[in-house]
């Protein structure tokens, strides 16, 4: 009776998953018009929780999903877990006298975890790693001819299929090593049309597919149970390009290899439990300037990487109101893109982020959501902005969050 | 177990809470829809970041290196109308006509009291028009499956009428050529041969005014040309025709398409000035029809309920020298129809030929433009010629983009 129960539930968290996966037409647009560049704009890895703490949470080794932003605190997990992040981007974006209303949406992970025994985690799935698309037109006009549009269509995503083993050797520590497999492509597409059905539309289209193998490691350290310090390296991503441009007329289509590397990076973080459910964290995460070999365009343009967050984390309660009981979230980060524009100016971002979660209804697992607002860009620096406003909602189909609460928080 | 009960209730009331807050989120953001992206994202085309660039789109207009009228040694038989006159430059000059004789021997030593040649006209251009004709016998036969473009030999001497007159002056309302009645006597007395080949009928002069007469043709199926008998037992024999040809020439034709002449225009045009990485959207052949020249159908045929529209047809031709039969051959570009009575800019699409061309994968050999109805009916569409206005002259029109420009890589 016991089983049957348990699997009806199984069965409804990963439909509410799935469904919750499927309404979005892509899964890489929620991104800011600075996104509009070679890779686009880099996807923090982490769900709802580590978003609504800035992404300060390197050092957060409590949870009970899989998408965090230390691989290692997965070795934390005590049942067969699965996540879903995904968020949803409202902007404006402003430039001299023109605004321009934008919605997106944005698949960032999915992936699951099976425990092979206490202390020992296994995870893989889909990591997006960066993302940027864009869609408009510029009109045509040319003498003696129907008016017409030159459109463009730029999307990129370059993503990764992480295979994750995470341990946990004594209590104080945690380690985790992934290999990634990389993959990704960026579409550029222009075609050239006009308003009559007797002028054939001449498209132009470039494909640049990437693929790569990389790895990475992370640690979690608990010198004081009051004191968390975590780290994570990830190695430089070699990335072999097949790129192809094809045109309308095939005779012109032309193929080539090239090489890309994304630089290594590295992140540190600590977590400090400053009261009995409130924690204060705050990380740092850096990435050396990318070459522009295959991007020459980008020559002069492309800088170091930073992020910078803090958080505040106040866990679930055990007793009190319903305010006192609530898991509450704060978040503030800062992040220097990898894109200078104009070159030799950086473009920089800020955001403060709120959240909270719920234990899932009717089953085992939690559901995180995070509202963030902040500004990309800055019209005096780089001449134009976009305010953003951002939904991440994260479902983790997992151990049920009241035991947890219970036994952990 | 209260604080149980609280925990409850409260987190029914958070879960509540973010299922409205993500359920106004997502409407908010459908509400929100989404704007132009092109006014914002220009910094990033214009300062390089971003860096397809489309390519330049340009619209090439060739004003045809050459042009030549082609006369094809056409004429057509077969027509439900016959036809004797000029209109626009088209000069109808000859109707042939063939008996059926077969039956004289049944009315031997008969008496002929008058004989007529009996021509249904149906139509007059103009009702005030006349046109003086002659009739001779044909020196030779003739079948409406023959091409003519020119009469052929007859006896000069035209065939007397009963009152000695060779000429018939026809109008509307006089159809009827009497003859002189000793010829047709002749024939039921066995001294002399019907006219074995046929005759002709010919203009006796050039007219004042030139118009058109048009009469039934044997090929219509009903009241065709006939030959009458009356005899002088008050019988009426009748020799229906039994083939009948409008020999037809362009007299003054000018810069024109003409069916069953026929005359064609073979454009030359070339393609040096574009790109050879150009990609083709659109690309015409763009002609002004002179209304005033055109040719859509007589009033005779309008009776029949014949279409004015123009038929044309445009072909690559398979040799572009002037001499070589090739020229008069090749494979179709495009097929439609035009009024060819009303000025008119007439823009022929070349569709896949000049893709084709431009890729290398056919041979540039000009253009002709032919009636498609060259072998049926004598049609007429008149151009506005090279030596035109810029507006009116023909040519070549061809809208193209060049790829687009990735990095520099194109």
């Amino acid at each position: 009776m016991r089983g049957g129960l348990r699997l009806a539930r199984w069965t409804a968290a990963i439909a509410a998953a799935a469904a919750a996966v499927l309404p979005w037409p892509n899964p890489v647009d929620a991104q800011s018009v600075y996104g509009l560049n070679f890779i686009g704009e880099s996807v923090w890895r982490g769900c709802a929780r580590y978003t609504a703490l800035g992404f300060s949470a390197v050092a957060v080794s409590d949870t009970n999903n899989v998408v965090t932003q230390n691989p290692s605190s997965t070795a934390d997990l005590r049942t067969v877990t699965f996540t879903v992040h995904q968020s949803i981007g409202v902007s404006r974006i402003h430039y001299e006298e023109e605004t321009s209303r934008q919605t997106r949406y944005l698949l960032p992970s999915v992936l699951f975890a099976v425990p092979v025994r206490p202390g020992l985690v296994l995870s893989g799935g889909y990591v997006t790693r960066t993302a940027g698309r864009a869609d408009f037109a510029l009109p045509l006009e040319v003498e003696g001819t129907p008016s017409g549009m030159q459109n463009y269509r730029h999307d990129a995503s370059l993503f990764y299929i992480p295979v994750t083993l995470a341990w946990r050797p004594i209590e104080m520590l945690n380690i985790a090593g992934e290999i990634r497999f990389d993959r990704g492509g960026i579409t550029d597409r222009v075609v050239v049309s006009f308003d009559n059905a007797a002028y054939r539309d001449v498209e132009s289209k470039r494909l640049r597919d990437f693929s790569g193998t990389s790895w990475s490691a992370s640690a979690l350290l608990r010198p004081h149970p009051r004191l968390h310090l975590g780290a994570t390296f990830e190695a430089p991503v070699s990335y072999s390009i097949d790129e192809t441009i094809h045109y309308t007329e095939e005779t012109l289509d032309t193929e080539r290899s090239l090489e890309f590397e994304l630089p290594a990076s590295w992140s540190a973080g600590l977590a400090v439990n400053v009261l009995e459910r409130w924690w204060m964290t705050a990380s740092y995460w850096r990435r050396q300037a990318p070459r522009s070999a295959g991007f020459e365009w980008l020559e002069g343009s492309l800088g170091e990487e930073h992020h910078f967050g803090v958080g505040v984390e106040r866990l679930l309660g055990t007793s009190g109101g319903f305010f006192q009981w609530i898991p509450l979230r704060l978040g503030f980060s800062m992040a220097q893109w990898h894109l200078e524009f104009p070159a030799g100016t950086p473009v920089r971002s800020t955001f403060f982020s709120i959240g909270s979660a719920f234990a899932l209804p009717g089953g085992p697992g939690s559901v995180d959501v995070t509202a963030e607002f902040g500004r990309v860009g800055s019209i005096q620096d780089n001449g134009i902005d976009e305010n953003m406003f951002r939904l991440s909602v994260s479902l983790s189909v997992s151990e049920r969050w009241s035991r947890r609460r219970t036994i952990r928080h | 177990m209260t604080g149980g009960l609280m925990k409850s209730g409260g987190e029914r009331v958070m879960r509540r809470l973010c299922l409205m807050l993500v359920l106004a989120a997502a409407a908010a953001a459908a509400g929100c829809g989404t704007d132009a992206e092109a006014p914002v994202v220009s910094p990033f085309l214009e300062g390089g970041t971003y860096d397809p660039r489309a390519g330049e789109t340009v619209r090439y207009v060739d004003t045809l290196s050459a042009v030549h009228v082609i006369e094809v040694p056409t004429g057509i038989g077969q027509s439900s109308i016959l036809k004797l006159g000029e209109v626009e430059g088209i000069r109808f000059e000859a109707v042939l006509m063939q008996f059926d004789f077969d039956s004289i021997p049944y009315y031997a030593g008969m008496t002929v009291d008058s004989a007529v040649i009996d021509l249904p006209v149906i139509a007059v251009q103009d009702t005030l028009f006349h046109l003086g004709v002659e009739f001779h016998e044909l020196l030779g036969g003739f079948m409406e499956d023959d091409t003519m473009t020119a009469v052929p030999p007859y006896d000069p001497s035209p065939i007397e009428g009963s009152s000695g007159q060779t000429v018939l002056d026809i109008n509307f309302e006089r159809t009827e050529f009497a003859l002189d009645r000793s010829i047709a006597q002749a024939w039921l007395d066995g001294g002399a041969e019907p006219w074995q080949d046929g005759i002709v009928i010919v203009w006796a002069a050039e007219p004042d005014t030139l118009g058109l007469v048009e009469m039934s043709s044997q090929n219509r199926g009903t009241d065709p040309p006939v030959l009458r008998l009356y005899l002088s037992d008050g019988t009426e024999v009748v020799f229906p025709v039994t083939a009948d040809y409008t020999v037809t020439r362009c007299r003054e034709c000018g810069f024109a398409v003409v069916g069953g002449v026929a005359r064609r225009i073979f454009f030359e045009f070339d393609l040096a000035g574009i790109p050879e990485e150009a990609i083709l959207h659109y690309s015409s052949l763009v002609l002004h029809v002179d209304g005033s020249e055109g040719l859509g159908a007589t009033g005779g045929e309008i009776l029949l309920g014949i279409s004015t529209d123009f038929y044309y047809y445009l072909y690559s031709p398979d040799s572009d020298d002037p001499s070589d039969p090739g020229l008069l051959e090749g494979t179709g570009v495009a097929r439609d129809s035009f009024v060819p009575t009303l000025d008119a800019r007439l823009k022929i699409p070349l569709g896949r030929y000049m893709i084709d061309v431009l890729a290398g994968e056919r041979t540039n050999m000009g253009l002709v433009l032919q009636s498609d109805l060259e072998t049926v009916r004598v049609q007429k569409a008149a151009f506005f010629t090279t030596s035109a206005g810029d507006s009116l002259r023909p040519h070549i029109e061809i809208v193209y983009s060049m790829p687009a420009d990735f990095g520099g890589e194109r």
